[in-house]
């Protein structure tokens, strides 16, 4: 066990996301390993969460947080659909995560976390990353958790613009199981999503194996 | 000092409805706008038009009767101008909340609403009286043209044209014969001075226009002066 002072390796949660946009499509995939500290605290955990028909969240750090911006991103969404009678653009999905997080640092209490979100609206697929200071770019590939320096490696070195869902997905799944070969807190299964012009889409078991994500 | 009798005191209050489903002081309110120098709105195709006279008297120098809310959308009221002013800062801060919140400009729409909302506390809370004024906003927003008309009581309408303020009757049935979505820009500036002329009682000749104008090609508001007018109906 370590040591209670140390609670916050006890409660951030190894992990590692990754997400690339290509041509027609964002795509996020995670791993399902929940560590504390050397403990595998769960073998199936959700770190690609759905906001809303066309975005979706990648999460990664004290998972209570990131659980609980789902939730009001979730709900100001929502509202902003009933509202106004269209979907926000990703990157007002984005400046609304920018502001949660940005006003939770200056009142000195962070949400301790590590966000991608994605998506497809009018101007095509986005990406977006934010760190727990509230800062927000917009990007065409990140990766973020313990394990994103070795997917960052392989990001790095094969990104490609303008690629095929085939492709992209295929370097998503590369670098995230480079990641689980090389992090320890990063493992147990993958979780992969792929939105485009239809909408929100969860792989499943199968499809991700033969994308490439066999482990 | 005493109300009409028929009102019985149920004009005393916006808390309190009339026996008939009436709430007075709002209706007071309009008559508060029917005071206030008239003002027109109109959208075509291709721009949006307020307009209205600024009006000055002996010693006091003119007042701005347009104003620009943001880059994309301007207004105009009717009424109380202090009323007014404090009603279209708020419509600033709420248009620079959105940017703020979303990163992306307002939808013309949706600041109708935030406005006809907070127009409308005022109808239901007690200790306060309703907004004196009408207030139009015509904006340009993803590449359409809007109008909007909000009334004391916070009831928001989507208009083609419309006029409020005094003598608004005849404004409207000058702009009834002369609307047409198609009109040029020239045409509906003319459109809009004829109707805000209809309006007034004094010599028309010697009336000094201020308009605001917003052309979807470019999206972005521009305060036009009498001056500046004459220039463009002139070329």
């Amino acid at each position: 066990m370590q040591p209670m002072n140390n609670i916050e390796s006890q409660l951030t949660k190894g992990t590692t996301t990754v997400a690339v946009k290509c041509k027609d499509c964002a795509i996020l995939v995670a791993d399902m390993r929940a560590s504390m500290g050397t403990l595998v605290a769960s073998d199936h955990a959700k770190k690609v969460h759905q906001l809303n028909d066309f975005s979706a969240i990648t999460i990664a750090g004290l998972v209570s947080d990131a659980q609980y911006i789902i939730d009001i991103m979730q709900a100001q969404i929502r509202l902003f659909e009933l509202d106004r009678k269209r979907r926000p653009k990703i990157s007002m999905i984005a400046n609304l995560v920018k502001n949660m997080l940005y006003g939770q640092y200056r009142a000195y209490f962070p949400y301790y976390v590590q966000l991608i979100v994605g998506g497809y609206d009018q101007n095509g697929p986005h990406i977006f990353s934010f760190d727990m200071a509230g800062s927000l770019s917009e990007d065409d590939w990140f990766a973020t958790g313990s394990g994103s320096p070795v997917a960052f490696g392989v990001l790095e070195a094969m990104y490609e613009k303008d690629m095929s869902e085939k492709e992209g997905l295929r370097l998503a799944l590369q670098a995230l199981k480079a990641a689980i070969k090389r992090d320890t807190a990063t493992g147990d299964g993958i979780r992969a999503v792929v939105i485009d012009k239809k909408g929100f889409r969860e792989l499943t078991k199968e499809q991700i194996i033969e994308a490439g994500g066999a482990l | 000092m005493f109300s009409q009798p028929s009102q019985f005191g149920y004009d005393k209050a916006t808390v309190i409805f009339s026996p008939d489903g009436r709430i007075i002081q709002v209706e007071y309110a309009r008559e508060a706008v029917k005071m206030g120098s008239t003002a027109v709105g109109l959208k075509t195709e291709t721009c949006v038009i307020l307009a209205g006279q600024k009006r000055s008297f002996e010693l006091i120098e003119s007042a701005d009767k347009v104003f620009k809310i943001d880059d994309h959308i301007a207004s105009t009221f009717s009424g109380y101008s202090a009323d007014g002013r404090a009603l279209l800062q708020r419509a600033r801060i709420e248009a620079q909340i959105e940017r703020i919140t979303y990163g992306e400009v307002i939808d013309p729409e949706v600041l109708s609403e935030k406005i006809g909302d907070y127009l409308q506390s005022f109808t239901q809370y007690g200790g306060v009286r309703p907004f004196g004024i009408a207030v139009l906003f015509g904006s340009v927003y993803e590449k359409e043209t809007s109008l909007y008309f909000i009334d004391p009581g916070g009831a928001i309408f989507s208009c083609l044209a419309t006029a409020i303020g005094a003598n608004e009757g005849a404004a409207k049935e000058v702009l009834k014969k002369g609307y047409k979505k198609s009109l040029a820009k020239k045409a509906a500036m003319k459109l809009a001075i004829d109707a805000l002329k209809s309006s007034l009682e004094e010599d028309q000749n010697s009336i000094t226009v201020e308009m605001a104008i917003v052309e979807t090609k470019d999206g972005k508001v521009q305060i036009l002066s009498q001056k500046d007018i004459d220039e463009i109906l002139k070329a």
